[in-house]
């Protein structure tokens, strides 16, 4: 049998269950209120180690399904999915797809050094020889078109590595590849040097970046600096016979050619293990 | 009995199940208007009873039951299992409830399944299993025990309901439908269960559209309509047959009945009618199928058997 | 009726105990546990096939990602679909029924849902993860000792103890998410409702943050007051990921997982009893 109700009496009676949804809203935002002490030190960790995500720069990109990949620790995963989806557009050779998927990849999860290194390869190295490739190849183009371009893709990848220095501040491997562009296809003998200075200063810098930056303070005509650099560094290199990276006699015979280039005094000269 | 002592008596023996003015309106969508499902209801059961809830689709009766197991709150009114509101869930450890076309867990085995309700009702381990095994026997599903719940037949489905709803030697039995969708034997086979359970001096409340079957079986009866309670009350006095009896005669003459029936007037009594006894097709079914196990042949002659 | 019956019905751990065993065997029994196991596996596994990609140690963190992303993918929607069948299935298909019907308080049925699906999600959780071990390890062999180029040169260590900070902290997530998934179901008419709703509140969770930022940044003071709402509401998820726990080369911070995991638990407990609240509320 149905019976009808006058609405005031339908308001009144819905009211209770309005009242109970207040509620659980008010002892949940309760709950997140006193364990705010708990969560905050745990988030500043969060945001201090890992990157605001930006959105701006995935916006476009949320309708091509990358929407999922953005909640929480999927971003890690879509990462890697879109760096896959750059080296397939790498393997066509098919520059602007490929920087679209590089800077994605930088955008979702900019942690791994290894995706900005072999990306800034990928802009520097590769599309400068698919550019002069669409241009009619590198042999039958002018030189100031093949030094044009080269020049264009060595900086767009030196800004690309660049951004990377906001989350690894102290990896050594990304001074070394700018320095490397610098170098190889901007002959910008003194900014590469020192950026192999910059690198040589990192804890975890390999042995060769302080040889690299005497070699290169060297080639700038330096040869003073450089026999200090060197006499500062032999000190700090384990033994040949222990670790033949760090090339410890190498190190000690580039001294003794400066020492001779520089004319020094015997007493003057390097003793090592005098320190 | 007096009034005090009569009161005295139901404090010390309540009857085992009381519903007072049972009322249940449930809302529809849009909130401004409710369904009655039932309304004001009162009944008792008392103890060692079977009590037949009947009524058509819609008349109230598995709200009834619900509002007794406490799944659902009364709008007004109240329930009582043996004196104790049946909101509280302490009542449901005299309960066996089998619920209308009931369904379970389909992954469990019957045996797990029983397992599982012994365990939620506390039986103890020691005497678990033997129960279990009892109950399977008894309910014919011993060789379907290992087999999932979900390959049972509807038949099967009402056995292992049933033996579920006995696992924990309930003094109370609240049976929804117990033969819906039971062939014949089966159902048979379930009436005598129940009144077993009458025997041992179990309550049991039964909600059933076989007529046949609650005049069989039930002490007293209840008929719902529309959520309202129309008729209650001892079964032989709702069917005016307490004063009525009916004799079964072989051969006597048409001629005869006349003298028969002034022999009968004399000694103030009245002949209400003359029909031929109704053979019961389920007894004829029934008693065809036992003989056929037996390696008997029925004989058309049984056709004519008028045995109730 | 005996005395017994009239002794009040306390809460029972037994009976939470019986109910959870009950949940956890129907619960592995369905397919959805089987096939979202056997996928995050395979995911885990197929892994291991990318070797196309030569980053060496960072191969590792590849692999790494990999796992978590199925751990985190597969283990979200076994935890959602698991709790709306074992809850809202239940009251749908009228299985709960005889169980309520039991002397069963509505706390202790919601306990042992709560307890059965966090037994399964614990077991799929343990299983992804020693995959992913397996597979670390497996890549770890294949990769060629690191060349002592550097003063500080570390041989590539795998993130053993990364992976295992995550995968406890998932469960502990996974546990949470079924205990908001239970108070969905207390009062959801339908799984489907009951369902869309859960992955709906599963990615508020997974954003959370960004209505934190709201509240501080945000321009209108509606904005400011919605988005401080919801993130004191809802639970922040992004807070089980556990990479940001490892710092260094130090291994994780006991303090900072420890926070974390009591977080989860504070959150686990307070959802659980509105579940509880909930559901008693409710007619069957």
């Amino acid at each position: 049998m149905r019976r009808a109700m006058p609405w005031p009496t339908a308001v009144l009676r819905s009211l209770p269950a309005l009242a109970r949804a207040v509620a659980v809203v008010a002892v949940l935002a309760g709950v997140g209120m006193a364990l705010r002490p708990l969560e905050a030190p745990a988030w500043a960790a969060q945001v201090r180690q890992q990157p605001a995500l930006e959105w701006r720069s995935v916006e476009g990109a949320m309708g091509q399904g990358l929407s999922l990949g953005l909640l929480g620790g999927f971003r890690a995963l879509a990462a890697d999915l879109l760096w896959l989806r750059a080296n397939a557009a790498w393997e066509r050779c098919d520059p602007v797809a490929t920087t679209a998927a590089l800077q994605l990849v930088a955008a979702v999860d900019p942690r791994s050094v290894a995706f900005w290194l072999n990306g800034a390869r990928m802009i520097g190295y590769d599309m400068a020889f698919w550019r002069l490739e669409a241009l009619g190849g590198e042999t039958a183009l002018p030189a100031a078109v093949v030094r044009h371009v080269t020049e264009a893709q060595a900086r767009a990848a030196i800004a690309h590595v660049e951004k990377a220095f906001v989350h690894h501040p102290d990896d050594p491997l990304l001074h070394i590849e700018i320095a490397n562009f610098l170098l190889l296809k901007l002959d910008d003998l003194p900014a590469a040097a020192e950026h192999y200075r910059l690198a040589a200063l990192q804890p975890t810098a390999p042995f060769y970046a302080a040889r690299v930056y005497a070699e290169l303070l060297r080639k700038q005509g330096r040869d003073r600096a450089a026999y200090e650099w060197l006499v500062a560094l032999h000190p700090t290199l384990p033994p040949e016979r222990e670790n033949l990276y760090a090339m410890a006699d190498t190190v000690l015979g580039r001294i003794r050619e400066l020492e001779e280039k520089l004319a020094l005094a015997p007493s003057a000269r390097y003793q090592p293990g005098s320190k | 009995m007096t009034m005090e002592e009569n009161g005295n008596s139901t404090a010390r023996h309540p009857p085992a199940i009381e519903i007072r003015g049972l009322t249940k309106d449930y809302p529809l969508p849009g909130g401004r208007q409710r369904v009655r499902a039932v309304d004001g209801l009162s009944l008792r059961v008392e103890p060692g009873q079977v009590y037949g809830l009947l009524g058509p689709n819609g008349s109230g009766k598995s709200t009834t039951l619900k509002a007794l197991l406490g799944l659902l709150r009364p709008t007004l009114g109240e329930c009582f299992l043996a004196g104790v509101p049946s909101s509280d869930p302490a009542t449901h450890r005299a309960i066996g409830y089998l619920p209308e076309a009931p369904y379970f867990p389909r992954f469990l085995s019957g045996r797990e399944l029983l397992r599982f309700h012994a365990k939620l009702s506390g039986l103890p381990r020691d005497g678990r299993e033997a129960r279990i095994e009892t109950l399977l026997a008894r309910v014919g599903l011993r060789p379907a025990a290992d087999r999932r719940v979900g390959t049972y037949s509807k038949g099967m489905l009402q056995r292992i309901g049933l033996a579920q709803a006995l696992v924990a030697d309930p003094a109370i039995l609240i049976l929804d439908e117990p033969t819906a969708g039971v062939d014949p034997v089966g159902a048979d086979d379930i009436a005598a269960l129940i009144l077993e359970q009458k025997a041992c001096g179990k309550t049991v409340l039964l909600c059933s559209h076989l007529l046949t079957q609650i005049e069989d079986i039930c002490d007293r009866v209840a008929i719902l309509h529309r959520g309202r309670l129309l008729a209650e009350g001892p079964l032989d006095e709702l069917l005016g047959r307490s004063a009525r009896q009916a004799l079964v005669v072989e051969n006597l003459p048409e001629g005869e009945l006349a003298a028969f029936r002034q022999w009968l007037g004399a000694r103030g009594g009245t002949l209400h009618g003359v029909e031929r006894a109704p053979a019961r097709l389920d007894r004829f079914f029934l008693k065809t199928l036992a003989q056929a196990e037996q390696g008997e042949t029925a004989t058309p002659a049984g056709v004519g058997d008028s045995t109730p | 009726m005996n005395a017994a019956s009239r002794d009040p019905l306390r809460f029972s751990f037994r009976r939470v105990g019986v109910l959870a065993e009950h949940a956890f065997r129907e619960a592995v029994r369905q397919r959805v546990f089987q096939f979202t196991t056997l996928l995050a596996a395979l995911l885990v596994a197929g892994s291991l096939g990318l070797r196309e990609l030569d980053f060496g140690g960072a191969e590792l963190r590849f692999v790494a990602d990999f796992g978590h992303g199925a751990l985190v993918l597969f283990g979200s929607v076994l935890t959602i679909v698991t709790t709306v069948q074992l809850l809202g299935g239940e009251l749908e298909s009228r299985t709960v029924l005889p169980v309520l019907a039991r002397p069963v308080r509505r706390s202790e049925f919601i306990c042992g849902k709560f307890l059965g699906v966090w037994a399964v999600v614990l077991v799929f959780c343990a299983v992804v993860t020693v995959l992913l071990l397996g597979a670390l390890w497996l890549r770890v062999q294949s990769l060629p000792p690191p060349l002592p180029d550097a003063p500080r040169a570390q041989a590539v260590v795998a993130p053993y103890a990364g992976v295992l900070v995550v995968g406890a902290l998932q469960a502990v997530k996974f546990g949470l998410l079924a205990a908001i998934v239970l108070l969905v179901g207390s009062y959801s008419q339908s799984t489907l409702f009951a369902q869309a709703s859960s992955f709906l509140v599963l990615g508020i969770c997974h954003l959370q943050y960004l209505a934190r930022d709201a509240w501080q940044t945000g321009h209108g003071w509606l904005e400011r007051l919605g988005g401080g709402l919801i993130g004191l509401v809802f639970p922040n998820f992004q807070l089980f990921g556990g990479e940001y726990l490892i710092a260094g080369s130090g291994g994780p911070e006991p303090l900072l997982v420890a926070r974390v995991a009591f977080y989860g638990l504070a959150y686990t407990t307070m959802f659980l009893a509105l579940a509880v609240w909930s559901f008693r509320r409710r007619e069957i």
